[in-house]
């Protein structure tokens, strides 16, 4: 059993294939990227967060005055802007990462999960040959490239999925429906604007409904974080299927928006074939 | 820059990257907000928070609209807006519900910590000597007891 898992992550680690997916990813992370810098800006324009409450994780003294977040800022804009040129994009992803970190570090106020996948997807694309293909200016690099860093960013949705679903399934509230009751509740008048209709939104509001919802959700994360790496290709297809249904629903039912369209970017890394399958073909190959 | 790693960096850069979310995710209990957990949605919960002054003469007077007038240091009156010091997702309205994102604890050390922030940012504020916080906290629909605090000056 060890010796099997061992020689699956030999083989995912070994891996190469076409690039081509992490190029597109690596181009939609560069947009949600320049759209991060824009939400910055804004918020800038509003009023610098440190002339307000804010709660640093790093002591005050590196928390930047107005002036240096400025540049900061210029910083990201500059980062995304190369990673969707494909230009110097590896080391730009992973500069547009830690500037994603050190904002929230300087101010926990400023903590979403979405921020914190969109810096860990760009540190592991950074290490990926993302920079192949749809670079401007340059023609495409032929040829298969280590895909490594590929798995682990899949490797990373299962983790995530296994911890926001074990975290669920471990707190009794959530299990039993009652913050799905509350967040129904909450966001009610949002979702009947996008279309839901109100019996059905009643239906999900009752203790049976939110607790179907809440456990459903539970069921969808665990089954999802396995699943995706299941060896029949059938039931990977019918799972990422699944995995986008997931995504859209949370997106109509909340104001989660940037979340789903990192999730559904990583999703396309789990269309190509599997390592295994791709070195069963290699070996059959006529040299 | 040294990104395209040999076969034993990737699997060194594996288990840092790896190894560090695990450590992330295991005491993600250990902070309020649950940051850096992959905790999505933890709670639908509010807080309301009210905030009052303790005066020289120890009688507490409660602010409300959000705003207040102490007595500056010259003498003249300044006037102060908690929504203009404290802003959302930090509890930036007072005597009313407000979202807690990540939970009633965060919240509550949100409404804390800013309490401690605005007590240190009004230096022209000679009048106050504390502020005195009741908050009451709907935990996933259920009311739980109010939490009271004071945040000397």
């Amino acid at each position: 059993m060890i010796e099997r898992l061992l020689l699956t992550l030999r083989r995912l680690r070994d891996d190469e294939g076409d690039p081509t997916m992490l190029a597109v990813v690596r181009l939609g992370f560069g947009l949600l990227l320049l759209n991060e810098a824009r939400l910055a800006t804004d918020a800038l324009h509003s009023g610098f967060f440190g002339a307000h409450f804010h709660q640093p994780y790093l002591p005050e003294s590196l928390v930047p005055s107005e002036g240096l977040y400025e540049l900061v800022l210029a910083a990201q804009w500059i980062a995304a802007g190369l990673v969707v040129l494909g230009r110097f994009a590896r080391p730009a992803l992973l500069v547009a990462a830690s500037l994603l970190v050190y904002g929230m570090l300087c101010n926990r106020l400023e903590f979403h999960h979405y921020k914190h996948t969109m810096a860990a997807f760009a540190t592991l694309l950074a290490f990926s040959p993302c920079d192949r293909q749809l670079v401007l200016g340059r023609a495409a690099v032929p040829g298969p490239a280590p895909l490594w860093a590929q798995h682990a960013i899949k490797a990373q949705v299962s983790f995530m999925y296994l911890a926001s679903g074990g975290s669920k399934l471990f707190d009794p509230d959530w299990r039993g429906g009652l913050m799905m009751r509350g967040m129904v509740q909450s966001f009610a008048r949002l979702v009947h604007d996008r279309g839901v209709p109100q019996s059905l939104l009643d239906a999900m509001q009752t203790p049976l409904g939110a607790s179907v919802l809440a456990k459903g959700a539970i069921g969808t994360e665990l089954a999802l974080a396995v699943l995706l790496w299941w060896p029949h290709a059938t039931v990977r297809r019918v799972t990422i299927a699944v995995g986008i249904g997931f995504h859209l629903f949370i997106s109509l039912m909340t104001p989660v928006q940037l979340f789903t369209c990192e999730m559904l970017l990583v999703y396309l890394l789990f269309t190509g074939p599997r390592a295994s399958a791709r070195s069963d073909a290699a070996a059959a190959a006529p040299a | 820059m040294g990104l395209d790693l040999s076969k034993r960096g990737r699997t060194v850069f594996c288990a840092l990257f790896f190894g560090s979310e695990v450590v992330l995710v295991a005491t993600a209990g250990l902070r309020t907000d649950r940051s850096y957990g992959f905790r999505m949605f933890p709670e639908a919960s509010t807080i309301t928070l009210h905030v009052s002054r303790r005066l020289p003469d120890g009688s507490v007077v409660p602010i409300t609209g959000g705003t207040w007038t102490p007595r500056g240091c010259e003498g003249a009156p300044h006037a102060n807006v908690w929504g203009r010091m404290v802003r959302f997702p930090a509890p930036g309205k007072l005597d009313v519900p407000v979202g807690a994102p990540y939970g009633v604890d965060n919240e509550v050390q949100r409404a804390r910590d800013a309490l401690a922030w605005v007590a240190t940012h009004t230096p022209e504020d000679c009048e106050t000597r504390a502020f005195v916080a009741h908050v009451e906290p709907v935990r996933n629909g259920r009311p739980e007891a109010p939490i009271d605090f004071e945040v000397t000056r």
